[in-house]
C-alpha cells in the first residue's frame, strides 16, 4: 500500500473510534486589532474533546493571531474565551499552560543555549525558582519514549535537528499537561516521514481525550488529518464543516471567496534559458550559526533568462546559501562567480557592495529586518541603495522613482514620503520587491519573495518576476518554502537537503512526488 | 492590575513639545526635592536661581558650545553609535590646540631680568611673568589668523583620532562604544594631567607651582563679541554656524547622512544593500569626535587661555559639557532643528548649577561645598531620566488595566 | 605558602572584593538581558551612601547595609523600566549615571563638610582574608544558581530571548527584577567596600570611573562568575600595587592612574579578539527593547 494511502487508512480508523465528547474550548465574538489592521473580527470557534480541528486560511487570515490569543500571548480587545465551561482571560502563556493549552509553532520556541530539561522546567509551575533542574531529568526521559524521541535531557537545544526540536516542543506540551494542543504550521514543513511521527502522536493524544487545533494553509493536509475544518478569511469567520463532507474546491472557495478565479496553481509560461551563465556556485561550503556547516559543497548554475527555484524543507541550508551568494555570510570553501561585462568574476567573500554593484537585486528572508528601514519613508528606502543614489541626493528623482513604483505595484500608501512602518505587510513587500526588481539588471536573488502576501498579490509578483526574466533575460535564483510556488514559477527546480543539492530538474520534467521524496531522504 | 503598553497608530499630538517641556519641569522639581532633603537647599532658592540663569547673558557661551556639541552627538547618535566620549575628545582638542598655541604659533622663553625693558614694548611679544628672578615672555611666531586656524585644525584632527580609535574597536571588534569611550575619557583626563604638568608645563612661576601650562599669547586669543555680560567670541559663534549648516546638508541631502540615520534604525538593511556598516560606524564616531575636538580648541583659545591640571574628575575643564551634550541631543529628539532650544535649556541648567554653587557658598546650608558640577549632574540627570520615561508616551499609550490572572 | 606571597594576596583583599563583587552583580544583571550602563553612577552613589551611613551609624556595617539597599532599589527600578516600557536601556542607564554622580555629592558633601571621624573596616589580615573568602563563596553561589537551578535557567532565558522565555512560562519581569535586585545589591556591597575597606577616605568624586573598571572586568570574563574571579584578581593587583610601580620605576602618578583604564580597554580587546568571546558569548537579547505585539511580515 502506498504511503499516502496507509496514512489515510490510519486516520479513517481515528474517525470512527474516537469519542466525540463535550466542548473543551468555546470562542465567541473575538476581536483583536493592531495599529492599522483588524486581525480578528468577531471570530467564533468551537473545539470538541477528542477531535482534530483544522483552522485554515490564507496568509493574513488571522489564524496565528487566534491561537496566540488562546495561548495568552495577545490579549483580545473584546470577546469571550471559554475553557471547560468557564470564561477565562489569559494574560500570559503561563495562564494558558495552567488551563492545559499548549502551542507549538513553526519556529521552535525553545531557547537554543539552554538544555532540554531547562527549557521544560521553565513551564512547570509546581517547581519553585530554586529547584534544581536535575530533578526532572528522569521524568523527561520517561515521557520522551511516549512522544517518540530519544535525546539526553542535558543536551543544549541548539545541537538538535529541526525535527528533534519540534518533537521536544511536543514533549514539552505533554509534560506541561496539555489537553489542547495547538499546532501552528508546526508540521507543514516537515518531510513526510517526519510528519508521520506527528500524526501518530496526534492520534494517540486525541484517543486519550485531548484535542488538537491544527493550523495549516494546505488544504489536502487538513482534509487528511482533521475531523472538522474551520475557515477564516481576512480576520472573519467563514464557516465550519466536517472534513468528510469537504472537497478541496469547497474549502478553497471558503478560503478565498469570490477571488478564487484569479488563483491558479498552474505553471507560468516557461522561459528558455540562454547559454550565458550569470551566477555560478562552485563547491560551496558555508558555516551555520551554531558551528556546523550548513552548506556542504553546493554546485549550482543560473543562466540568463532562467528562474532556478530551490525547493527544500526550511533549515537545510537554503538561507545560508543565499546569504553566502549575497556576501552576507562567509564562504569557507568554494567560489561564487557572477557575470560582469568582462566575463565571470570571482566575488567570493568580496562583500555585498561589490556583488550589488554588478547589478544584483535581493529579496531577503525577513524583509522587515534585512530589506527596509522601518523608520524611514519610501523615498529614503530607495535612496539607501548605492545602486540608486550616491553622494548628493536629488530628492525629486527619488520621488519620481517612488511614484513609478507605487503605480506599477499598486502600493496602497498615502504618499511616497510615508514612513514605511505605517504600511501594511503586503504593501511593504510590494515596495521591496519593486525596488529590487528595478536594480536587478543581471540577477535577482530571492528568499520567500511572496511570503506575507495574499494570493492575488503573490501571483502578481510572481508574474512580474517571470516577465522580467522572459523580456529582460535576467537570471533569478529563488528559494521558497512553498512548493506550489516553486512549481509555478521555476524553469529549473533544484532540491536542497542537509546542505547539499540532491536533485536538479528542468521544470517540465520535474515530478512532484520525486521532489518531495528528495526533500526528505 | 497590570500595565498595558500599546503602540499608538499616530504619534502623540504635539508630543514633540509637551514631552520635553514636561520632562524639564518634572526633572527640575525632583532635583530640587533631592537638594532639599539631602543638602537642605531651600527650593525657593533653586527656583530663583533657575529663573535668573535662564535669562542671564552668561548663557551665551555654554549655549554656543552646547549647540556645537549637540550637533556632533546627533551625527553619532542618529547612527545609534553612542559617543559618550565627547569629554575625552574635547580634552584632546584642548591639548592639541594648547600645543599649537603655546609651542608652535607662539612660544614662551626665559629672558634675563635685564632684558625686561627691551621686551616691554616689542611687537608680537607678551610678558607672561615679571618676576625678578626668571621673567618669561611669549613670542608670536605666526599671524593670529593662521594661529587660530591651526589651533582649530589640530584640535579637529586629535578629536577625530581619539574617536576613531573607539570607532574602530566597535566596528572591527564589536566592543561596546559606550564602555570604550567612557573609559577613554578617563585615559584622556589623566593624559591631560600628565602632559600639562610634564612636557607642556609652563615656564612662569605660577605654571611651575600650580601644575599648568603658560598662558596663551594675547594675539592668539579669540576675540570677544561686544555683548555685555558674556565672554563669547566671534570665532565660537562662527564655528557654531558653520558646523550647523554642514551637518544639515550632510544629514538631509547626502547619501552619507541618510545611511548614518538608517544605520541607527536598521543596520541589517544597510548590509543587505551593500553598504559597509563598519565604515559608517567609524565615520559616525570620527566626525563626531572631530567636532568635539574643535570645541576643545574653542574652550582653550576663547576662555581658559591656560590648561590647568584636573584636580578632581568631578569638575574637569570641559565643565562636563561632553556629558551634558547628551541631554541636548536627546531632548532635541535627535533632530537638528531642536538643538538650539535644547542647548538653551541645558545651558540654563548648567548656569543654574554654577550659580547655585556660588549662592550656597554664602548661605550656611549643609551642602555649602557641593560643586556646581554635581548640581548640574543632578538637574541634568533627573531631566534626562524623566524625559527617557515620558518619551515613551509619544509613541505608545500606557493604560492601567483591571483584572489579572 | 611563602609569607610574602600571602601578604601580597591578602593586601589586595579589599580591592579584589570591591571589583569582584561589583563585576559579579553587574554580570548577573546583564545575563537577564538588561544593558547596565548605570553601573558607575550607582557605584559612585553607593560609595557616598556607605560613607555617610557609616559615619552616621558609627559602624561600617551600617554603611554597607544602607549602600546595599539603596543600590538594590536602583536595580529594581532599572529592571522595571527596561522590561515594562519600550525604552532604550542605554538611555535609562546613562540618565541614572548622571543622577548617581550628582546625588553622590549631595549625600556625601554635607557629611564631609563637618569633617567627621572616618568610620571604616579594620585593616587586618584576618578581615582581608575574610573578604577574599566570602567574595569567592558568593561568586560560587551565584554560579551554582545560574547553572543548576530553575531561576538560573529563567534568568538566562530572559537574556537570550525574552519573548521565547515568556512563551515558555517565564515571568520575564519578575526574573529581571530578581536579577536586578540581587545584582545591584552586590554592586552596592562592592561600592561600600571600596570606600570602607579600600580607599578608607571620601571626597567628592571618589569612586567615579571605578564602576566602569568593574564593567570591563565583567565583560572580559564573559560575565562568567568564576572567570570573573581571575579578571578581578588581575585588576585588583594592578590597582593595588600601582603605587609600587610609581615608587619603584619612578613613573608619574598621572600615568599610573591611567593604567587600570588602559588595562580595562586591553582586557575588552583581548576578550573580543580571542575565541573567548564565542565561548562566553553575551546574552543574545542584551540591550534589546522587550516589547510584545511586534509586527511580523
Amino acid at each position: 500500500m502506498s504511503a499516502v494511502a496507509q496514512n489515510q487508512d490510519n486516520f479513517s480508523q481515528i474517525r470512527t473510534s474516537r469519542e466525540m465528547g463535550g466542548i473543551t474550548v468555546l470562542v465567541k465574538n473575538l476581536v483583536k486589532r493592531f495599529p492599522g489592521v483588524t486581525a480578528l473580527d468577531n471570530v467564533k470557534f468551537e473545539l470538541r474533546k477528542g477531535e482534530i480541528h483544522a483552522l485554515l486560511g490564507e496568509n493574513g487570515a488571522g489564524k496565528t493571531t487566534f491561537v496566540k490569543i488562546l495561548y495568552g500571548i495577545y490579549v483580545p480587545d473584546s470577546g469571550d474565551v471559554i475553557v471547560d465551561g468557564k470564561k477565562v482571560t489569559f494574560t500570559s502563556p503561563i495562564d494558558a499552560i495552567r488551563h492545559g493549552i499548549s502551542l507549538v509553532s513553526q519556529i521552535p520556541q525553545i531557547i537554543g543555549s539552554l538544555t532540554i530539561a531547562e527549557n521544560i522546567i521553565l513551564g512547570l509551575e509546581k517547581y519553585g525558582l530554586m529547584t534544581k533542574v536535575r530533578k526532572i531529568e528522569d521524568y523527561i526521559r520517561e515521557e520522551s519514549k511516549e512522544v517518540g524521541i530519544r535525546v539526553d535531557p542535558n543536551t543544549e537545544v541548539w545541537k538538535l535537528s529541526y525535527t528533534q526540536k519540534q518533537l521536544v516542543e511536543l514533549l514539552r506540551a505533554v509534560i506541561l499537561g496539555a489537553k489542547v494542543l495547538m499546532l501552528d504550521e508546526a508540521i507543514t514543513f516537515l518531510p513526510i516521514r517526519e510528519k508521520r511521527k506527528f500524526y501518530k502522536f496526534m492520534k494517540k493524544f486525541v484517543s486519550q481525550g485531548g484535542s488538537v487545533i491544527l493550523i495549516t494553509h494546505k488544504i489536502p493536509e487538513a482534509l487528511e488529518a482533521a475531523d472538522r475544518i474551520t475557515v477564516l478569511r481576512r480576520g472573519k469567520y467563514v464557516g465550519t464543516i466536517e472534513a468528510k463532507n469537504a472537497t478541496i474546491d469547497t474549502v478553497r472557495r471558503m478560503m478565498f471567496g469570490e477571488r478564487s478565479a484569479e488563483i491558479t496553481y498552474e505553471r507560468l509560461p516557461l522561459s528558455t534559458p540562454e547559454d550565458k551563465v550569470m551566477l555560478e556556485v562552485k563547491d560551496l561550503w558555508v558555516m551555520g550559526d551554531y558551528g556546523a556547516f550548513a552548506v556542504k559543497g553546493v554546485k549550482l548554475q543560473v543562466r540568463a533568462g532562467e528562474i532556478v527555484g530551490i525547493a527544500g524543507v526550511a533549515g537545510n541550508g537554503q538561507l545560508e546559501l543565499i546569504q553566502a551568494v549575497m556576501g552576507l555570510r562567509k564562504v569557507r570553501k568554494g567560489q561564487v562567480l557572477l557575470r560582469t561585462n568582462g566575463g565571470l568574476k570571482d566575488v567570493t567573500n568580496k562583500g555585498t557592495g561589490v556583488i550589488r554593484k554588478i547589478g544584483v537585486g535581493y529579496i531577503p528572508d525577513e524583509p522587515l529586518k534585512f530589506g527596509v528601514s522601518m523608520e524611514n519613508n519610501i523615498e529614503e528606502n530607495l535612496a539607501m541603495l548605492p545602486l540608486i543614489a550616491q553622494g548628493f541626493i536629488k530628492w525629486s528623482q527619488m520621488r519620481d522613482l517612488a511614484e513609478r513604483l507605487i503605480k506599477e505595484f499598486k502600493v496602497i500608501t498615502p504618499s511616497s514620503k510615508t514612513p514605511v512602518k505605517l504600511l501594511s505587510g503586503g504593501n511593504l513587500m510590494k515596495v521591496l520587491v519593486g525596488r529590487e526588481l528595478s536594480v536587478a539588471r543581471k540577477l535577482l536573488v530571492a528568499y520567500n519573495p511572496t511570503r506575507a502576501l495574499d494570493e492575488v498579490t503573490a501571483i502578481a509578483v510572481r508574474k512580474t518576476i517571470k516577465n522580467k526574466v522572459l523580456k529582460d533575460r535576467i537570471a533569478v535564483l529563488m528559494v521558497s518554502e512553498d512548493l506550489d510556488e516553486i512549481f509555478q514559477v521555476s524553469d529549473t527546480i533544484a532540491v536542497m537537503n542537509a546542505g547539499k543539492i540532491v536533485g536538479v530538474f528542468p521544470a517540465e520534467k520535474a515530478d512532484r512526488d520525486q521532489v518531495e521524496k528528495l526533500m526528505v531522504m | 492590575m497590570r500595565l498595558v503598553v500599546t503602540r499608538r497608530i499616530k504619534p502623540l499630538r504635539f508630543g514633540g513639545i509637551i514631552i520635553p517641556l514636561l520632562s524639564i519641569i518634572i526633572g527640575i522639581v525632583i532635583a530640587s526635592i533631592a537638594l532639599l532633603v539631602l543638602a537642605r537647599v531651600p527650593p525657593t532658592l533653586v527656583y530663583t536661581i533657575i529663573a535668573q540663569s535662564f535669562v542671564s547673558p552668561q548663557l551665551l557661551r555654554p549655549f554656543v558650545l552646547l549647540t556645537i556639541l549637540g550637533v556632533a552627538l546627533i551625527i553619532s547618535f542618529s547612527a545609534a553609535v553612542w559617543n559618550i566620549g565627547a569629554e575625552g575628545q574635547i580634552i584632546w582638542g584642548m591639548i592639541a590646540a594648547g600645543y599649537i598655541g603655546l609651542f608652535v604659533a607662539a612660544h614662551s622663553m626665559y629672558i634675563k631680568p635685564s632684558e625686561l625693558p627691551t621686551y616691554e614694548n616689542m611687537p608680537g611679544v607678551m610678558i607672561l611673568d615679571r618676576s625678578p628672578i626668571h621673567p618669561v615672555v611669549s613670542v608670536l611666531n605666526v599671524s593670529p589668523a593662521v594661529g587660530g586656524a591651526l589651533m582649530i585644525l589640530a584640535a579637529l584632527v586629535f578629536g577625530a583620532i581619539w574617536a576613531f580609535i573607539a570607532g574602530t574597536l566597535r566596528a572591527v571588534l564589536e566592543i561596546d562604544e559606550v564602555a570604550s569611550t567612557l573609559i577613554m575619557n578617563y585615559i584622556a583626563y589623566y593624559s591631560f594631567n600628565y602632559l600639562v604638568t610634564g612636557p607642556m608645563r609652563g615656564l612662569s612661576v605660577q605654571a611651575r607651582n600650580f601644575g599648568r601650562t603658560d598662558a596663551l599669547h594675547e594675539a592668539l586669543r579669540f576675540q570677544r563679541l561686544p555683548i555685555a555680560g558674556t565672554t563669547v567670541t566671534w570665532q565660537e559663534v562662527a564655528t557654531m554656524v558653520v558646523v550647523f549648516v554642514l551637518a544639515w546638508v550632510l544629514l538631509k541631502y547626502t547619501t552619507y547622512g541618510l545611511r548614518l540615520r538608517i544605520l541607527g534604525s536598521n543596520p541589517n538593511a544597510l548590509r543587505a544593500a551593500g553598504v559597509s556598516v563598519r565604515k559608517y560606524i567609524i565615520a559616525a564616531l570620527t566626525i563626531s569626535g572631530a567636532i568635539a575636538g574643535v570645541v576643545g580648541a574653542l574652550i582653550f583659545a576663547a576662555n581658559l587661555f591656560a590648561l590647568n591640571k584636573i584636580d578632581n574628575v568631578v569638575s574637569p575643564p570641559t565643565q562636563s559639557m561632553g556629558y551634558t551634550a547628551i541631554l541636548v541631543s536627546w531632548l532635541a529628539m535627535l533632530d537638528l532643528k531642536g538643538i538650539p532650544i535644547s542647548a538653551y535649556i541645558v545651558a540654563g541648567l548648567m548656569q543654574t548649577g554654577n550659580s547655585l554653587q556660588a549662592a550656597l557658598g554664602s548661605v550656611s546650608t549643609a551642602g555649602a561645598m557641593i560643586s556646581g558640577a554635581a548640581i548640574t549632574h543632578v538637574l541634568v540627570g533627573f531631566v534626562l531620566l524623566t524625559y527617557t520615561v515620558l518619551r515613551v508616551f509619544t509613541e505608545y499609550s500606557i493604560k492601567v488595566v483591571r483584572g489579572g490572572r | 605558602m611563602e609569607p610574602a606571597v600571602l601578604a601580597l594576596i591578602l593586601g589586595a583583599g579589599p580591592a579584589f572584593a570591591t571589583y569582584y563583587l561589583t563585576a559579579l552583580g553587574h554580570g548577573l544583571f546583564e545575563k537577564s538581558g538588561v544593558l547596565n550602563l548605570a553601573i558607575d553612577g550607582v557605584f559612585t552613589l553607593g560609595v557616598a551612601v556607605a560613607y555617610a551611613a557609616a559615619v552616621l551609624g558609627y559602624n561600617p556595617n551600617v554603611g554597607s547595609l544602607v549602600a546595599i539597599i539603596v543600590a538594590a532599589l536602583f536595580g529594581l527600578l532599572i529592571a522595571f523600566l527596561s522590561t515594562k516600557l519600550p525604552i532604550s536601556h542605554g538611555a535609562i542607564g546613562l540618565s541614572i549615571m548622571f543622577v548617581g554622580y550628582g546625588m553622590a555629592s549631595l549625600v556625601g558633601v554635607p557629611i564631609r563638610s563637618q569633617t567627621p571621624v572616618m568610620v571604616t573596616y579594620p585593616m587586618s589580615a584576618s578581615f582581608y582574608a575574610g573578604l577574599l573568602v566570602i567574595s569567592v563563596l558568593i561568586g560560587i553561589a551565584v554560579h551554582l544558581m545560574l547553572t543548576k537551578t530553575k531561576l538560573g535557567a529563567a534568568i538566562r532565558a530572559a537574556g537570550e530571548n525574552p519573548h521565547a522565555a515568556s512563551a515558555l512560562g517565564v515571568n520575564v519581569l519578575k526574573v529581571r527584577l530578581i536579577a536586578g535586585g540581587i545584582g545591584y545589591a552586590l554592586i552596592g556591597l562592592g561600592s561600600a567596600l571600596y570606600v570602607l575597606a579600600y580607599t578608607q577616605s571620601w571626597a567628592e568624586g571618589v569612586g567615579m570611573g571605578h564602576g566602569w573598571i568593574a564593567f570591563a572586568v565583567s565583560l572580559s570574563a564573559g560575565r562568567h562568575p568564576i572567570a570573573t574571579i581571575i579578571a578581578a584578581a588581575i585588576f585588583a593587583g594592578l590597582l593595588n600595587y600601582r603605587y609600587v610601580l610609581q615608587g619603584y620605576f619612578g613613573i608619574s602618578p598621572h600615568i599610573t592612574n591611567m593604567i587600570p583604564y588602559i588595562a580595562a580597554l586591553a582586557a575588552m580587546v583581548i576578550f573580543m579578539v580571542t575565541p573567548l568571546h564565542r565561548k562566553l558569548a553575551p546574552p543574545r537579547a542584551l540591550g534589546k527593547i522587550y516589547f510584545k505585539e511586534e509586527r511580523t511580515v
